[in-house]
């Protein structure tokens, strides 16, 4: 019990660690199966960087459409970026929660489209802010925001 | 618009953390050999710099524990100090460096020096000496300690030790630190190396025999606490032995020196005093 207080620092290291590793991944998967479920779902609705709509569209009706995102790091995550900050390289502990936030803005952002009966959303641009900034004591997490123009079908106009 | 389609992007650009749990493995185990390594070299150069402090600058560091326990002036300290001044005024002490002794009143069967040429004798120890020699081989020993400062360097390389522990976890390195300090501050705890223990053995023997002109005792010494150890009915060996194993090589290695040196190896034994004999029955509680 002793060894156990003398450790407590240690002891509560690795509760936070095997809390964010679990639970951390448990979200993480049952959000990509939500994300891959929805993509399918809104593979109808097109998304496209370009300024101006495909030739021939015609005149219809324009609309703003956006979608966030906002993802947060886990424990393990955190521990394995500040691994990967002493060696360099990809922080792939992180790549999943971009990954992520952008694909569920991007899904956010389809399904307003979509209730406003859009079939393509052109000039579509990311914006991305780390919450928590630089302060290592903060809340990490990411936050996407996609914005585009949604075009309604022809018979809008 | 049916010429236009999204495509399916594969999964593994974006995300390639398939196996997180084996790249942290890989990377902490990494960080734990770099910091191994660095407290290795805190601890070496914790313990090969302390060695170079000042004796004057130890005993200030021991001061305000020294303070603690004063000269008691009992007839028993008396003449360990006494015993233990004579055979320092046959060894090269540092500069400045006077042996303090200190009679612990306990059964303990233990002596051992701490920082600051302090060097306390337990009474349990004190009974089971058959006569003078062997008990001054074990005061010459300790002092052969404070002689070639292995308490602080033992210090040194404890506190650097608890001090690189402390980058992994603050709770653990001031309990490794406070082990060294040890709650009472009498800094029991030290620990010799096989090396430091056989420097202490020459010293301590070159100064028995340069006060009784033979080294009667020295090995003695070493084979009564072994004998304690496996008396019948004791609860626990002695404490002396943990901090001072008593191995054939070591007495080999003791014999030898004798021999090599042309040392006498008996002679006349010198009795511990009757009076200190008396002084030191436990006091009725």
């Amino acid at each position: 019990m002793d060894a156990l207080l003398d450790f407590l620092d240690v002891v509560i290291f690795a509760a936070l660690f095997l809390l964010g590793f679990f639970a951390g991944r448990w979200n993480e998967r049952r959000h990509y199966a939500s994300i891959r479920r929805r993509e399918r779902e809104f593979a109808g609705v097109l998304l496209f960087s370009n300024r101006f709509p495909p030739h021939g569209t015609g005149r219809v009706a324009t609309r703003l459409v956006a979608g966030s995102a906002v993802i947060s790091d886990d424990y393990f995550k955190n521990v394995l970026a500040g691994l990967y900050s002493f060696f360099g390289g990809r922080v792939r502990s992180y790549e999943s929660l971009i990954d992520r936030a952008r694909r569920e803005a991007v899904l956010r952002m389809k399904a307003e489209a979509r209730k406003l009966g859009a079939g393509m959303i052109i000039n579509a641009k990311f914006q991305t802010f780390a919450i928590g900034g630089r302060n290592q004591n903060n809340i990490k997490g990411v936050e996407i925001l996609v914005y585009g123009t949604a075009l309604g079908s022809a018979a809008q106009a | 618009m049916a010429e236009y389609s999204n495509p399916q992007l594969p999964e593994e650009v974006n995300n390639s953390d398939a196996r997180p749990l084996r790249s942290f493995f890989a990377m902490a185990a990494a960080v734990a050999a770099l910091g191994a390594g660095a407290a290795l070299v805190f601890a070496f150069l914790g313990g090969a710099l302390a060695r170079h402090l000042p004796y004057a600058a130890e005993a200030r560091l021991i001061e305000p524990y020294a303070a603690k326990y004063p000269p008691t002036g009992e007839p028993v300290e008396r003449y360990l100090q006494s015993l233990s001044d004579r055979l320092t005024a046959r060894m090269p002490l540092p500069e400045g460096m006077a042996i303090r002794v200190h009679y612990v009143d306990e059964e303990v069967v233990n002596a051992f020096a701490t920082l600051g040429g302090h060097v306390s004798v337990y009474r349990g120890l004190l009974e089971r000496m058959p006569d003078e020699n062997s008990l001054a081989m074990v005061m010459a020993h300790e002092a052969g300690h404070a002689l070639h400062r292995h308490p602080i360097a033992s210090f040194g390389r404890g506190i650097a030790f608890a001090a690189a522990l402390s980058l992994v976890s603050a709770g653990a390195g001031d309990s490794a630190a406070e082990a060294i300090l040890g709650s009472s501050g009498m800094l029991t705890l030290l620990s010799f190396s096989r090396t430091q223990e056989e420097e202490a053995d020459d010293a301590g023997l070159a100064a028995l025999v340069a006060e009784y002109g033979h080294a009667g005792g020295a090995t003695e010494t070493f084979r009564t606490m072994a004998g304690a150890a496996r008396e019948k009915g004791r609860r626990e060996p002695p404490k002396f032995l943990s901090t001072h194993p008593v191995t054939p090589e070591r007495m080999a290695r003791l014999e030898r020196a004798i021999a090599a040196r042309g040392w006498r190896a008996d002679g006349a034994r010198t009795p511990i005093p009757q009076a200190v004999r008396a002084a030191m029955k436990p006091k009725a509680r």
